[in-house]
């Protein structure tokens, strides 16, 4: 007899990724954040950073608000409602599969 | 970052928003010159009458209302260009009146059981307000990793062991206040200097 398929949440393939993760935990925890702000929470480089970020915002996941600060372009990035919805199921689905894992080791 | 899933990546992040806001030294300032400034308006008040205590009451309240924003002027000018900038989140308004409800609740029955068990009026607001600022300070330290609020922490014990020791009976509830006031002021201040050497001013845009 074979066993059936665990009923297990589905898993965001676009937040998955570490870097991305990063970006949108970082994010869900702020109101809004800037470039140099999530390059040091995060650790990544700048071009790496920035591929990232279009991704999530092809996707819908965070807006990015192009401004001045003083004579200098400043961008502001925020999480959208969809985006920390997206973020907030893939968290549940995350620690519902360690819960499994964990009675299924004890 | 870390981003370990055998971890919740979203405490660290909230934790790693918490030390940014701190990082600089700039809160502590701000808090302690406020503290300083209640501590020396409530001790005129209870001098020159009613006058001054309605001054009092609207210099303080409208103090704490902009003290946020006043905070956020300061590192839109020394911080965000030099470290980043970010929002923090606000507490929801049923988070905000638990967390208030909660406080409150647990003073009154602390002011209680100290009265009920004869301890004397100089030692409720001397030693409660040391208290207050030890726990605070322990709590900040260890959530945060901060030292200095370790520190602070610790000066707060031994006060609150001298005030138990000396029972100076003349302390009043400004004294603590003005004196961790001081004390934030100092920190902050050794703080926010050792973060501008830190964090120079990076040549370019600031995307």
């Amino acid at each position: 007899m074979t066993p059936s398929a665990p009923n297990l949440p589905p898993i965001d393939p676009l937040i998955h990724a570490p870097a991305r993760l990063a970006i949108m935990a970082t994010l869900a925890a702020v109101d809004e954040a800037d470039f140099r702000y999530l390059q040091r929470a995060t650790g990544l480089t700048k071009g790496n950073l920035s591929a990232h970020l279009s991704k999530l915002a092809d996707a819908g996941y965070i807006t990015i608000t192009k401004t001045f600060r003083g004579k200098y372009p400043w961008t502001l990035y925020r999480l959208t409602p969809q985006g920390r919805a997206a973020f907030e199921t893939y968290r549940q689905g995350m620690l519902e599969y360690l819960r499994r894992a964990g009675s299924a080791l004890a | 970052m870390a981003t370990s899933l055998s971890g919740d990546p979203l405490h660290w992040a909230k934790a790693y928003a918490h030390r940014h806001w701190l990082e600089d030294g700039l809160t502590d300032i701000v808090v302690g010159g406020y503290l300083v400034l209640y501590g020396i308006l409530f001790e005129l008040s209870q001098q020159k009458g009613l006058g001054l205590t309605l001054l009092f009451i609207a210099v303080v309240l409208i103090l704490a209302w902009r003290m946020r924003a006043f905070i956020h002027y300061l590192k839109a000018r020394w911080v965000y260009p030099r470290a980043g900038y970010m929002r923090p989140r606000r507490p929801s308004w049923e988070q905000r009146l638990v967390g208030s409800t909660v406080v409150l609740v647990v003073l009154v029955l602390l002011i209680v059981g100290l009265t009920t068990l004869g301890v004397p009026d100089w030692m409720l607001a001397c030693g409660l307000t040391t208290a207050f600022f030890t726990a605070a300070f322990i709590w900040a330290g260890w959530r945060y990793r901060m030292w200095r609020y370790v520190v602070l922490a610790g000066l707060n014990a031994l006060m609150l062991v001298w005030l138990v020791l000396a029972q100076p009976t003349n302390c009043r509830a400004t004294y603590p206040l003005v004196t961790n006031g001081v004390l934030l002021l100092l920190a902050g201040t050794l703080t926010f200097v050792q973060f501008m050497q830190r964090h120079p001013l990076p040549q370019g845009d600031m995307t």
